[in-house]
């Protein structure tokens, strides 16, 4: 019967030991370039309306491709490398950048006003970090959160809301990255 | 402080079908789940992970590298080397084979000891 205590207490070993590989800190970087990008994207709301469209059509995918390779510098200097994870996170923003230009229809052929498709895509993006919360990086789901909040109060604030909903996501993003960047990145040998 | 496990410590399997001698150790099993679960992972990280020391990871590693589970790659990273580890197919196949052969085991374990 010990023997069998020790087989477990292996395999113990070895799950909480692929538990702690995934706790990775975050990317500094992709964060505070995110706060930037929202904090302009959104704030266009309010002072150049006609300008959002350019600015997410262009921002959004360099965005991506730019996080995309942010992510991967950071692998290699923490040292460990995952196709896996890096397939994860693609295939997660990408699929919430392809409903955002999904919702532009909605707009572009009169069918809901412009001001609301905002709003949807709003929701879109913060329904998008909360489940990048909960499947690539926990902090993440509070940003979702603050976002759905920013969401239901442009509801309630008659001007310059898109700002600081931009100023919220931004200080949330700045905060979430620069607490889960605190990394043990490795030396090197 | 606990105790720091050994070559000793591994339970007596010896002759039972589908272990892997090699993997009796907690830290060589330990590296290959790392391994099986990314891509490449450098020294620097499985020692952070793993918690053990230079002289003993390395023994390790070329263990594992000696029995072509484990490969290794060297890079230079700001002018200092690193060493990426991957897992061979060889490697990921005794892996599969030895944990599916300590679950079974276990499981018997269990089920003798609830009839007993």
């Amino acid at each position: 019967m010990s023997n069998l205590k020790e087989l477990e207490d292996g395999l113990g070993f070895v799950r909480d030991l692929a538990r702690k590989s995934e706790r990775r800190p975050s990317p500094t970087s992709i964060y505070l370039m995110w706060a930037l990008i929202s904090l302009v994207g959104f704030s266009l709301v309010d002072f150049a309306p006609n300008a959002v469209g350019l600015f997410w059509t262009l921002a959004g995918p360099l965005g991506g491709v730019a996080s995309f390779f942010l992510g991967w510098r950071h692998s290699i200097r923490h040292g460990q490398l995952s196709r896996d994870l890096g397939v994860r996170n693609g295939l997660h923003w990408a699929g919430m950048l392809v409903a955002i230009f999904l919702a532009v229809p909605l707009g572009a052929t009169g069918a809901v006003a412009w001001a609301e498709v905002h709003k949807i895509i709003l929701l879109v993006i913060a329904f998008g970090y909360f489940l990048a919360g909960v499947h690539l990086d926990r902090p993440l789901v509070w940003v979702g959160l603050l976002m759905a909040a920013g969401y239901v109060a442009l509801f309630f604030i008659p001007a310059y809301g898109w700002t600081l909903v931009g100023i919220l996501m931004a200080a949330a993003l700045v905060i979430t990255g620069i607490v889960g960047g605190r990394s043990d990145v490795a030396p090197a040998e | 402080m606990s105790r720091r496990p050994s070559e000793s410590d591994g339970p007596s399997w010896k002759g039972m079908e589908g272990f892997d001698k090699l993997l009796e150790h907690r830290v060589r099993l330990g590296i290959c789940v790392l391994l099986a679960r990314n891509d490449a992972v450098n020294f620097q990280r499985l020692k952070v992970l793993l918690e053990e020391t230079d002289g003993s990871l390395g023994a390790h590693l070329r263990r594992l590298e000696e029995s072509s589970y484990l490969k290794v790659r060297k890079a230079f990273q700001d002018r200092k080397p690193i060493s990426w580890y991957s897992l061979t197919k060889r490697g990921r196949m005794a892996l599969e084979t030895h944990l599916t052969a300590l679950g079974s085991l276990i499981r018997q374990g269990k089920r003798a000891g609830r009839g007993a």
